[in-house]
């Protein structure tokens, strides 16, 4: 552990992602099916993401959060602008080179938890190793480790839908951190959750950034998660409206949320 | 450069030089070329000659037309390659020295545009290209006068080519070089080595088993698709022996039976695989979503995707082949017991497998294409909401939509009505099509127009939420279930209730035998009178032939093979021939002296569908001929030769006997003046040409032939029909060339024998179309079964939100049965209304009298009960399951 700490330490003052003017239009047809009018959903932002930040992304509902999330894991592309992963431009990739990405190198941690339930827990942990084709060993071995460290272990040969919505959000994370991605994304991880799993969930989160030094992008609405964070990019209507830095403090960082979300 | 262009010159050259001398016309004996041909003309000092004594072994004088013109025309194309062969020489030589001269070109190309037009002329004027048996213009010369032209054409393009070579050749290393580099760029970038653990299958097993419920859908359509069409296809097998599949191009026979049979098997099939696997896909997207998110390659996803579709095809193919041969064999058992004398196989041959197979393979795959529309969206990764997506309700141009369609649907009922269409698969299915796209635009308007009260659109919300949520979807439904109705109602129903009221066979042929005979047979007609006792009638008449007897749309100036070969009769003969069965004709028949107006009787009983005489011309205005069929007429004439007649009236009735059941041997009746004119017009028209020719310059079976002028109609005693029998061979080897132009139309009918053929041929429809009958049957109530189950979990969910947001049960049973009862309700009220039309259409086409609508209606009837109680209790049923399933476990 200390090993991979030490190495992203190396790493620590390159940018995993580099936004530069990104924009996302959609276009809205007619009952017709004629091209109606476009929507400008993301309208050019520009911000970089250093490894080990644990970014928070804000907004109100429809400000394009969840569509920023998406290209940033590269589900989806932009209609204009630059995004960069890792220095490589995301525009000259192709389509397997995205799958590729997204199962080697990002986590994906959803509100609807976004588990197979034909599948088992254990299952749907290893589902990004054995995507890798990976041994079955490894993938064994790495999903128990997992298990254990969430404390999901006795839950390993149930199914999804036999599990409550923190012990599937736990499991989720387990299989966003199987493969040892540089970057976890999560498109609000305890929205669907009670306080008290959500709770959970969040130290959990925190726990993989600051003792694993992933660097985690979090859409929420929550001002106390993202309080958590150590940065906070605040969108309105598609546009970054702050770009907030969490202190030492994290009342003082809650605080000053709660203070800017009037402007929201 | 040049010097390759030079010496691809002089190789072309010496080449062209070998084609231009090798002697390959054989004049009096002895091989020559161009050069030696014009040699040869100048000698004789006769072009004719020459021509005449290499291509036509000096037998010119006794062919029927004048061949100077093309000899004149031929050695003026000879001169013209000399000329040509003299220009190459030169170009030759200067390539050779290097020497450019450009005007060559000029002149060569002027001397190639004289000789195309030459060669044109002589390739298009069709008058020259054969009198009788002999060629006139053999078609090898054409071929070697084009050798040069395309030869022309073949240098320019490398000349053309020569100069891009370079520009072209960098070009093709630079698209090379990049193919290569993109390669090596992809082998690099997507390396993904190593193989997927047994892990990988597992989890794509487990998942298949997950979705079993949903893949079993379509596993069923496709077991249903494949025993339907296997079973269509073996009984087309089976009965083959006994009812041969006749020449395809005529449209008779099995060919027939089977073709609106596998037709509609076929588009049910595709149908009901299309929208299976429509909703397979969308609930396939949400678990595909979550393997590509956590990066899974597309080609992976495709091929888990394609390997558990073709497992699961082939395992129903299989399934379907047993089940198949099983009802196969139960309808073989079925169909010998009660028909012990019919020829029937009990094997399946391969041949019906592999049809099978490579059918509902095409099948698949066009449902695989036409389903993939849905995956509009998968340029995102983010799958998830695909199975939950609203279908649009079509906007502005609903109405219309809703015009042009209506107006469609009655046109093409309109055509319907007429006899060149009548019970057209094809039509029916444009109607079908019509009516898609008005209920789909109507429906709309309805639904939109509620919108326009908020009243009455909250209070119908709860009931009509998830049409317009799945509008589309909806239509489709609805539309199928129509369409299955109509033909179940109307379309099949008519095959089989019109064979089972209609006359016996028996007395479908009022004469034991007719024979079509000329003034040569006074002899053996004499002998079938003496030796066998028979009571003949004769009737003079002339052979009536439409120019076009195929349902295939011709072209305006095509020569049809199939021409429509009846019976041209007098008006008095008419009439006798009415008294004679018993039967009071027509008062005024409404004829005309010329011969303009005609009458027809259609021979054809009540269980074959409506035909024209004449497919060439919509209406009742036919193109008919006095005579046999031309082969040898200007089709750019074709209205000289088959005049335009009109049709004043027509009946169904069997005269002399239903051979052909309306398709040949109908009679036409002219007016009496009329057909006093017409009835020696043998003796004057060209047989081959249909020109009028002097009686000095016919000469019999050389350009005139005695058609069949007497129409002998015999009965006789039962004991002398063997006697008859071999009669009939022996006048039948007499009239070989009036059998010659069309294998169904002969100079000799029998009575035992048609009456024979005709019992087979009914049998024959009842059995396979009852049986598409049976798979309709099937396949609807089956639709809905489907339909409902695939949707049962969502509708699960929604009415326990229902529940859960107060809507009492009383109410909440009410709805979800209408959400299962509108699919049977609307689709039986638009069918009835259809079928209506439907039948009064064929029975006016048909020309059935009050009795045989009553039998219809009657037998017809039984059938439309059975299968609206069928649907009652199947719904019933389904209801009762349904609202079971939903309910269990409510809140109440």
């Amino acid at each position: 552990m200390n090993e991979k700490l030490e190495k992203n330490e190396n790493k620590k003052t390159a940018d995993v992602l580099r936004a530069e003017n990104l924009v996302r239009d959609y276009v809205q047809y007619g009952e017709d099916g004629e091209k109606k009018k476009e929507i400008h959903v993301l309208k050019g932002l520009n911000f970089s993401i250093q490894r080990q930040e644990f970014v928070g992304i804000m907004g109100r509902s429809g400000c394009g959060k969840t569509t920023l999330l998406k290209l940033l894991g590269m589900i989806d592309r932009q209609t204009g602008g630059k995004l960069f992963f890792e220095e490589h431009d995301t525009e000259d990739l192709w389509k397997d080179e995205f799958a590729d990405i997204r199962r080697r190198k990002i986590g994906f941690v959803f509100q609807d938890f976004y588990l197979m339930d034909s599948l088992s827990v254990r299952e749907n942990i290893m589902l990004p190793k054995i995507l890798d084709k990976k041994s079955a060993k490894e993938c064994m071995e790495e999903s128990q480790k997992y298990a254990e460290q969430f404390g999901i272990t006795h839950l390993m040969n149930k199914k999804p839908y036999e599990l409550s919505g923190g012990e599937k959000q736990r499991v989720a994370i387990s299989r966003a951190l199987i493969n040892n991605p540089d970057l976890i994304l999560a498109d609000e991880p305890t929205g669907n959750l009670d306080s008290k799993s959500g709770d959970v969930v969040i130290h959990t989160l925190s726990h993989i950034n600051r003792e694993l030094g992933k660097t985690i992008v979090m859409v929420t609405h929550d001002p106390k998660m993202a309080s958590y964070c150590s940065r906070l990019i605040l969108l309105k209507d598609g546009m970054i409206l702050e770009d907030m830095r969490n202190g030492v403090d994290q009342e003082a960082f809650y605080q000053e949320i709660l203070g800017k979300m009037k402007e929201l | 450069m040049e010097e390759k262009k030079r010496r691809m010159n002089i190789i072309l050259g010496i080449i062209l030089q070998i084609y231009f001398l090798f002697p390959w016309m054989n004049i009096t004996g002895e091989r020559k070329n161009f050069i030696m041909y014009v040699i040869a003309v100048l000698r004789n000092h006769s072009c004719a000659d020459t021509y005449n004594t290499t291509f036509l072994d000096g037998v010119a004088d006794a062919l029927p037309l004048d061949i100077h013109t093309l000899a004149k025309t031929f050695t003026v194309c000879v001169m013209l390659y000399v000329v040509l062969e003299v220009i190459e020489t030169i170009r030759l030589i200067c390539n050779i020295k290097g020497w450019e001269i450009k005007f060559l070109s000029i002149i060569e190309l002027i001397g190639l545009f004289a000789m195309l037009s030459v060669v044109a002329e002589i390739g298009l004027n069709s008058s020259w290209s054969s009198a009788g048996t002999i060629q006139v213009f053999p078609m090898y010369l054409l071929g070697y006068l084009a050798v040069f032209p395309i030869w022309t054409g073949i240098r320019l393009l490398m000349h053309k080519s020569m100069e891009e070579w370079e520009e072209s050749g960098e070009q093709i290393l630079k698209t090379q070089e990049n193919d290569k580099h993109y390669k090596q760029e992809r082998k690099r970038r997507l390396y993904f080595p190593g193989k997927y653990s047994k892990l990988y299958y597992h989890v794509l097993w487990e998942n298949f088993k997950y979705h079993w419920r949903d893949f079993s859908f379509l596993f069923v359509s496709v077991l249903l698709s494949a025993a339907f069409l296997f079973i269509g296809f073996g009984m087309r097998e089976a009965f083959s022996g006994s009812y041969g599949y006749d020449n395809e191009l005529l449209g008779l026979g099995l060919t027939e039976i089977m073709k609106d049979c596998l037709i509609v098997i076929v588009l049910i099939s595709l149908f009901l695989i299309t929208v299976v696997m429509v909703f397979y896909r969308k609930k396939r997207m949400a678990d595909d979503g979550i393997f590509r998110t956590l990066g899974m390659r597309s080609n992976a996803v495709f091929w888990s995707w394609i390997g558990e579709l073709l497992a699961g095809f082939a395992v129903a193919l299989v399934t379907a082949f047993v089940i198949g041969r099983a009802i196969l064999f139960g309808i073989y058992a079925a169909v010998i017991q009660h028909f012990p004398k019919i020829d029937m196989k009990s094997e399946v041959s391969w041949k019906v497998y592999l049809i099978t197979a490579i059918v509902i393979a095409v099948i698949c795959l066009f449902a695989f294409g036409i389903s993939g529309d849905i995956h509009a969206g998968e340029r995102s990764a983010d799958a998830r909401n695909a199975a939950v997506k609203s279908e649009k309700i079509p906007g502005i141009c609903r109405k219309a939509g809703a015009l042009i369609s209506g107006l469609l649907g009655v046109i093409v009922l309109y055509l319907y009505t007429q006899r060149r269409f009548s019970e057209s698969i094809f039509l029916l299915c444009g109607f079908f099509l019509c009516l898609y796209v008005f209920l789909y635009n109507i429906g709309a308007m309805i639904l939109r127009k509620k919108e326009t009260s908020m009243d009455q659109y909250l209070r119908t919300l709860p009931e009509e939420h998830m049409i317009r949520h799945r509008y589309q979807t909806t239509v489709k439904y609805l539309t199928l279930m129509i369409v299955i109705h109509v033909c179940v109602m109307s379309f099949f129903s008519v095959k089989v209730v019109s064979n089972r009221i209609a006359d016996k066979t028996d007395t479908l042929y009022p004469y034991d035998y007719v024979w079509l005979a000329n003034s040569n047979d006074t002899g053996i007609i004499e002998k079938l009178k003496q030796e066998c006792k028979a009571e003949v009638t004769s009737i003079p008449m002339v052979r009536a032939t439409t120019i076009d007897n195929t349902e295939r749309l011709e072209g305006p100036f095509d020569l049809v093979w199939q021409q429509g070969q009846n019976i041209g009769i007098s008006e008095s003969s008419y009439r006798k021939l009415k008294k004679a069965v018993g039967e009071k004709p027509k008062k005024h028949l409404n004829l005309d002296k010329n011969g303009k107006k005609i009458y027809v009787v259609y021979q054809q009983d009540q269980g074959t569908k409506a035909k024209p005489i004449d497919h060439y011309q919509l209406m009742i205005h036919p193109n008919l001929h006095i005579g046999q069929p031309l082969f040898g007429f200007d089709t750019m004439e074709h209205q000289t030769y088959y005049p335009v007649r009109t049709i004043t009236g027509s009946e169904t009735s069997s005269l002399i006997g239903a051979f052909k059941q309306g398709k040949y041997e109908n009679l036409i009746v002219f007016a009496d003046a009329y057909f006093d004119k017409i009835k020696d017009y043998w003796k004057t028209t060209d047989m081959s040409t249909g020109e009028k020719i002097k009686t000095s310059d016919a000469v019999l079976e050389e350009n005139i032939h005695e058609w069949p002028t007497k129409l002998v109609l015999a009965n006789l005693p039962e004991k002398y029909q063997k006697k008859a029998d071999q009669l009939t061979i022996d006048f039948a080897k007499q009239h070989a060339y009036d059998e010659s132009f069309d294998s169904l139309v002969k100079s000799t009918y029998t009575k035992t024998e048609a009456a024979k053929k005709r019992q087979m041929e009914r049998i024959l429809e009842c059995v396979m179309n009852g049986f598409v009958l049976i798979i309709l049957s099937v396949i609807s109530m089956l639709l809905l079964h489907m339909k409902v189950q695939m949707e049962l979990p969502d509708m699960r969910k929604r009415y326990q939100f229902m529940n859960r947001l107060g809507m009492n049960r009383r109410e909440r049973i009410c709805i979800e049965k209408k959400e299962i009862s509108r699919f049977v309700t609307i689709p039986s009220v638009i069918a009835v209304i259809v079928t209506v039309l439907y039948s009064g259409i064929v029975f006016g086409l048909r020309d059935y009298h009050l009795n045989d609508v009553k039998n219809y209606v009657i037998n017809a009837g039984v059938l439309w009960i059975i299968y609206f109680i069928l649907q009652w209790l199947n719904l019933k049923w389904l209801e009762d399951t349904i609202v079971k399933k939903i309910e269990k476990g409510a809140d109440l």
